[in-house]
């Protein structure tokens, strides 16, 4: 399955958000850098934060922001998760809410991403990608708490292999 | 006074360009560098102090830059400069090197920069300082003249008072309490004459015998030394420096103490940025690199003097943070491969790794974080039936906060 077929099989609203390559992201396209071809690194993106903020019971939580469509070198098509979000220690508690939701929202509404999710390099699974800057030294305990939650701070880029 | 030194091919340095700012910063690998380079920011600064040294102890290095070398760096050094291949420059200019095996033309032999070595628990083999001269002459330069001034200091300056911590007019009160809490744990500080020689006990109000060199902890036979180095430079006088010392060299600071003791020492280390010291460590703590980052973060978005006490539970003293936070700092890292690279930003997010990683001092800590990413994640994806409820992951506060 794809990336496209599984966001499509996925309950609305999310099933209508696909987007082509790093639509999704918006101006935070440029978080996302490739070292292979773009084209052929990425199958898509999707915009989860706009599309479950259209439902009442998810209006008012925290919520994680895209998921794009993988290719990894080796391997099958996958998805990784990517939350935009100022890193500061106190936010940390914050991530944690949000994956949580996501991948209770997932198992419940979303079932192909979440299987195309699990197929995910385990450290690409749920990233942090820092806003402006990242105030989370790696040695700091906040960022051992962020890794326990299964979220990997990456700095402010991603660079997907 | 040099405020940039570049070589190349110096030593195991093949590039370095370095800008001191108030505090300098070096970290890296064993073995990469760190302390030629220091040794020959001495060597730069001090030269006639060196040599004048020297030929009070009547050692002649007969004007051959390759004596010279192995008298100041230790035996074996001398292949740490290879001519027409090393190369040096200070504040821009190319520099002669053969000129530092000549006399100088300056005359000036007041000694600016004070080098704390690595080595310096050999300054009190047997809990005995130990004079210039009792070195061998390949023994390095740095470690024979420290030596020489624990030597000094002891035996004119605590001659007639044998007690050395805690002092009343040595250090700064809050400095003192959290030595003595840190380090000491109690005990004070004293030479006993036994035997007609000083030799440093450790001793507690109470016991009849005080704790002679060799049942301290490596801790405290690290850390005196140190003590001893800085009540050199901070003098009991009005005046904040000692003589003409501008400078000033901490070699791994951190040897052998625990972290709460580092913080205590690097309190010291902004005391001496206060007096106007110039400062350069080198260090394989990430706990130095915290404060430095901190202080820049702080400098950066209007830090207050409160927030640097903050950082060592102390409520004073506000000049010394207001010091601390008006101080140029620069932190360089030296690689295996040669290159010295300025990562005076220490950016956890930036794309540079070394930087990111402070240099290898948080690499570690990164590396493990991805592992137990990876199993977090890994647990995740088990069927639900394998999790043990002892096995649950901690739970994360649920106060919700505002969605970013």
């Amino acid at each position: 399955m794809t990336f496209k077929q599984a966001v499509e099989a996925s309950n609305p609203p999310l099933k209508q958000a696909y987007k082509p390559g790093l639509q999704a992201l918006g101006a935070y396209s440029k978080k996302v850098q490739c070292t292979r071809q773009a084209s052929k690194t990425l199958s898509g993106s999707v915009d989860i934060d706009s599309a479950l903020a259209r439902l009442p019971e998810y209006g008012s939580v925290n919520r994680w922001d895209y998921g794009i469509g993988y290719n990894p070198p080796t391997g099958k098509e996958c998805v990784v998760w990517i939350e935009v979000h100022g890193a500061k220690d106190k936010e940390v508690g914050t991530l944690a809410r949000k994956a949580k939701q996501l991948k209770s929202y997932l198992k419940q509404n979303a079932r192909e991403l979440w299987e195309m999710t699990l197929k995910s390099p385990e450290n690409l699974r749920f990233v942090w990608v820092g806003t402006k800057s990242v105030h989370i030294p790696k040695n700091s305990p906040e960022y051992k708490r962020a890794a326990m939650e299964g979220i990997t701070l990456v700095g402010t880029v991603l660079n997907l292999p | 006074m040099p405020k940039r030194i570049a070589v190349n091919n110096f030593g195991q340095i093949k590039n370095a360009d370095v800008k001191f700012g108030d505090l300098t910063v070096f970290v890296g690998p064993q073995a990469t560098g760190k302390s030629i380079f220091l040794q020959l920011l001495k060597l730069v600064v001090d030269t006639p102090a060196i040599q004048s040294e020297f030929k009070r102890f009547s050692i002649d290095w007969e004007g051959k830059l390759e004596n010279l070398l192995e008298l100041y760096f230790g035996e074996g050094m001398s292949g740490v400069w290879q001519e027409g291949v090393s190369h040096l420059s200070v504040n821009g200019k190319e520099v002669k090197f053969d000129n530092y095996a000549k006399g100088s033309k300056r005359t000036e032999k007041d000694e600016r920069l004070f080098f704390i070595p690595a080595q310096r628990v050999m300054s009190l083999r047997d809990g005995l300082t130990q004079p210039f001269s009792v070195y061998r002459s390949g023994d390095p330069f740095v470690l024979r003249e420290f030596s020489e001034k624990l030597h000094q200091l002891v035996q004119n300056e605590f001659g007639r008072n044998p007690e050395l911590f805690p002092q009343a007019n040595r250090l700064k009160k809050v400095e003192r309490d959290l030595i003595a809490e840190h380090i000491f744990g109690g005990f004070g500080l004293k030479t006993s004459s036994e035997k007609l020689q000083k030799q440093f006990v450790l001793d507690k109000p109470g016991q009849k015998k005080g704790l002679p060199y060799l049942v301290w902890s490596a801790g405290q036979r690290e850390f005196v030394p140190l003590l001893l180095g800085l009540y050199w430079l901070m003098p009991p006088a009005s005046k904040p420096t000692r003589n003409k010392l501008e400078w000033v060299v901490i070699e791994e600071m951190e040897m052998g103490l625990h972290p709460k003791a580092i913080t205590a020492v690097l309190l010291l280390v902004l005391d001496l940025l206060d007096r106007g010291y110039r400062v350069c460590l080198s260090t394989h703590s990430p706990h130095v690199l915290d404060l430095v980052w901190a202080l820049q973060f702080m400098q950066q978005r209007n830090g207050t003097t409160k927030d640097v006490l903050n950082i060592f539970n102390i409520k004073s003293d506000g000049k010394l943070a207001e010091a601390a936070l008006n101080s140029d700092i620069s932190v360089y890292y030296f690689g295996r491969d040669g290159e010295v690279r300025d990562i005076s930003n220490l950016d956890p997010g930036a794309e540079n790794e070394v930087e990111a990683g402070w240099g290898g001092l948080t690499e570690f800590s990164g590396h493990v974080g991805q592992i137990v990413a990876r199993v977090a994640n890994r647990f995740d994806s088990q069927p639900a039936k394998r999790k043990k409820p002892s096995e649950k992951t901690p739970k994360i506060d649920a106060k919700p906060e505002a969605k970013e």
